[in-house]
């Protein structure tokens, strides 16, 4: 239910409504236009402060790069501002119900983006030795245990149930999929391969 | 968290409103013997919230953390510092938990930030034009493979001996199914590349060259008489970039012919997270973009004249023309493009062009050290940031005694060639900005142990 039932709003007054005064960002209240990094920003410009590199020759097998790259760069504060204001322009999940859906929009729990931060997960490389990694290895392993578990009780279910061909030719990633399955059926270990 | 939270009132208020009686009233269309109908065995119920990250932090504690070691790993993924305020950003929920952008009205912050990211991977990668991302490296690679053959029409494809084993691997999976043939060898432990045998090798039915620059073991060659041959040929030249930030110290591929560029964009603003989610590149010649796989945000102008961005070029894409489309890519690593993107922008090219010669001259500092350690030999004439050293044992030993010691000493290139007997002495080690002079001490200490 609206709280303004009644509809009222404060006329404009005659005057106010001839000029639209400047203002300082170019904006009008909350109605906000954002310029892209390459009108706002400065090649010379940086949000980062790094030391000093080793004063040593360089290797680099006479490739050196001398052309201007045309990278713009914003200060910290600059940056933070122009993603900010940008994020405003965008409808979402957070903002309310979004139903629309080739990929199906679902609620994430802030958990998973907690977990996937943990250092012992987000801090590690996908071929640090097998030995310094178990944890991220049992994570995989439960996933694919249960996903088993959840999907393939009975996979041939559907194919039996239409008569069809269990395999078809598709498109390669389709394709791969159905590789998947097939190697499920196998016994073989999908993840190893 | 809950993922049902409905009161019983809720749904009594949705069937009624619905018009049934009961839930499973509206389960009459799926046939009786496909119903589940109790719990699947072996799946346990749900856990609480404290549960779970409890069980996850336990987890999380059995991996060794790169940060906390002194830590030399890279071979297409690399440990880079990002500033805080690129995952601030990330996680607003505007942009964490927004669609894809198909209904421009309510997504120009996307799309503004996905113009600006192409704009962005196409200046470092000196092309014209640039996609909205793929999901990595190994697959965008295989997309340009894919496109050189739509351009060409001819269905062979020359990978260079230094292109990562993975994205090989990936390339010829894919290959299989579409009939592709793709001329492959492993690499060779030697200073000189594989350029001259790739110009040979050459000929009327070869759709394009895709060489990795910096290569595998580390080295940086010039591509430019490769482009020559190769279009004086006819077919086009791939060039592969697994570590983007080397462009900011090294000349673009574009610059030196390359038709099409493709890379892992992880190393900017993206962690190392085991492996994934990471970020395609994909940028090209503007004569090509039609044959481009992959999302495209173009700028227009709306009903009121104001500047505007949408999805362009939308015909190549599945969701309009399905079998027809130029990939079957449709969505892009958005979030992760979001990382790349701010990460870039903080950089700027002076933070780009100083962050690339601080690692590239770390590395040259830490190579004199190792070249200095008994039974240790630096194969490189030329690296960036990443050289591949030969031991005189086998690396994979060496690798798994130092991480006995806390030291992630690198990549043994017998773990990424396992058939390969000659590589079974080469060690990749990667040296960042993330690198100390302590880091490099322990390694050297390290390896002297091992290897006496």
């Amino acid at each position: 239910m609206t709280v303004n039932q009644s509809g009222w709003r404060p006329e404009m007054s005659a005057d106010t409504a001839i000029a639209a005064p400047p203002t300082a960002t170019g904006n009008r209240a909350l109605m906000l236009e954002e310029a892209l990094i390459f009108e706002i920003g400065d090649t010379q410009r940086t949000g980062v402060d790094l030391p000093q590199a080793p004063d040593i020759a360089s290797r680099l097998g006479g490739l050196e790069r001398n052309d201007a790259i045309g990278l713009p760069g914003l200060s910290e504060q600059e940056t933070v501002r122009h993603y900010t204001r940008l994020s405003r322009q965008n409808y979402a999940i957070d903002l309310g119900l979004f139903p629309l859906g080739s990929c199906t929009m679902k609620h994430n729990p802030r958990l998973n983006e907690k977990v996937a931060r943990m250092p012992g997960f987000a801090d590690v490389h996908p071929l640090a030795p097998v030995a310094t990694v178990q944890g991220a290895l049992a994570v995989i392993h439960e996933l694919v245990r249960r996903s088993k578990r959840a999907a393939m009780r009975d996979p041939w279910f559907w194919c039996r149930k239409a008569r069809m061909a269990p395999i078809r030719r598709r498109r390669p990633f389709a394709a791969m999929r159905s590789r998947i399955f097939r190697q499920r059926r196998r016994g073989a270990s999908i993840l190893w391969r | 968290m809950r993922y049902l939270p409905l009161t019983d009132a809720d749904r009594r208020a949705m069937l009624d409103h619905v018009g049934v009686a009961s839930i499973d009233d509206l389960f009459v269309d799926v046939p009786t013997d496909a119903r589940l109908d109790a719990k699947i065995a072996g799946l346990p119920d749900h856990a609480s919230e404290m549960a779970v990250e409890r069980h996850m932090g336990r987890l999380a504690r059995q991996n060794m953390v790169a940060g906390d070691v002194p830590f030399f790993l890279g071979a297409g993924a690399y440990r880079h510092h990002v500033p805080a305020s690129v995952d601030h950003l990330i996680q607003r929920g505007e942009f964490l938990t927004a669609y894809t952008p198909y209904q421009p009205e309510i997504a120009q912050g996307t799309l503004q930030v996905l113009f600006e990211f192409q704009t962005q991977v196409a200046r470092l990668f000196g092309c014209d034009v640039a996609n909205a991302s793929m999901y990595d490296g190994s697959t965008a690679c295989w997309e340009a493979i894919s496109m050189a053959r739509r351009i060409t029409r001819r269905g062979k494809a020359l990978l260079s001996s230094g292109l990562h084993p993975h994205y090989v691997s990936v390339a010829k999976t894919m290959a299989g199914f579409t009939g592709d043939v793709l001329a492959y060898e492993a690499p060779r432990l030697e200073a000189a590349s594989d350029v001259d045998a790739l110009i040979d090798a050459i000929d009327k039915e070869t759709s394009c060259v895709v060489v990795q620059y910096p290569d595998i073991l580390g080295r940086i060659n010039d591509l430019s008489a490769l482009a020559n041959k190769a279009h004086e040929a006819g077919a086009l030249l791939v060039a592969v970039v697994t570590e983007p930030v080397a462009l900011g110290a090294i000349q673009a591929p574009g610059h030196m012919g390359a038709d099409i560029v493709v890379g892992e964009g992880q190393s900017i603003g993206v962690g190392l997270q085991f492996g994934g989610p990471y970020l395609g590149l994909f940028a090209c010649k503007q004569k090509y973009v039609r044959q481009m796989p992959g999302r495209l945000c173009g700028e227009t102008v709306d009903a009121e004249g104001k500047r505007g961005f949408v999805l362009t070029l939308s015909t190549r894409e599945q969701h309009i023309r399905r079998e027809k489309a130029t990939s079957n890519i449709c969505t892009n690593s958005g979030l992760c493009a979001l990382a790349f993107s701010v990460h870039m922008t903080l950089l700027g090219e002076k933070g780009l062009r100083d962050l690339a010669m601080l690692n590239h001259l770390r590395a040259v500092k830490a190579a004199e050290k190792l070249a200095t350690v008994p039974g240790v030999r630096l194969m490189n004439d030329s690296f960036f940031n990443e050289l591949t050293l030969v031991l005189e044992k086998d690396a994979r030993e060496a690798v798994r005694a130092l991480a006995d010691r806390n030291i992630l000493g690198g990549v043994s290139l017998g773990r990424l060639y396992p058939d390969e007997a000659a590589l079974a002495g080469g060690l990749l080690v990667t040296v960042t900005e993330t690198t100390s002079d302590e880091d490099v001490d322990a390694l050297c200490a390290g390896l002297k142990e091992v290897l006496a």
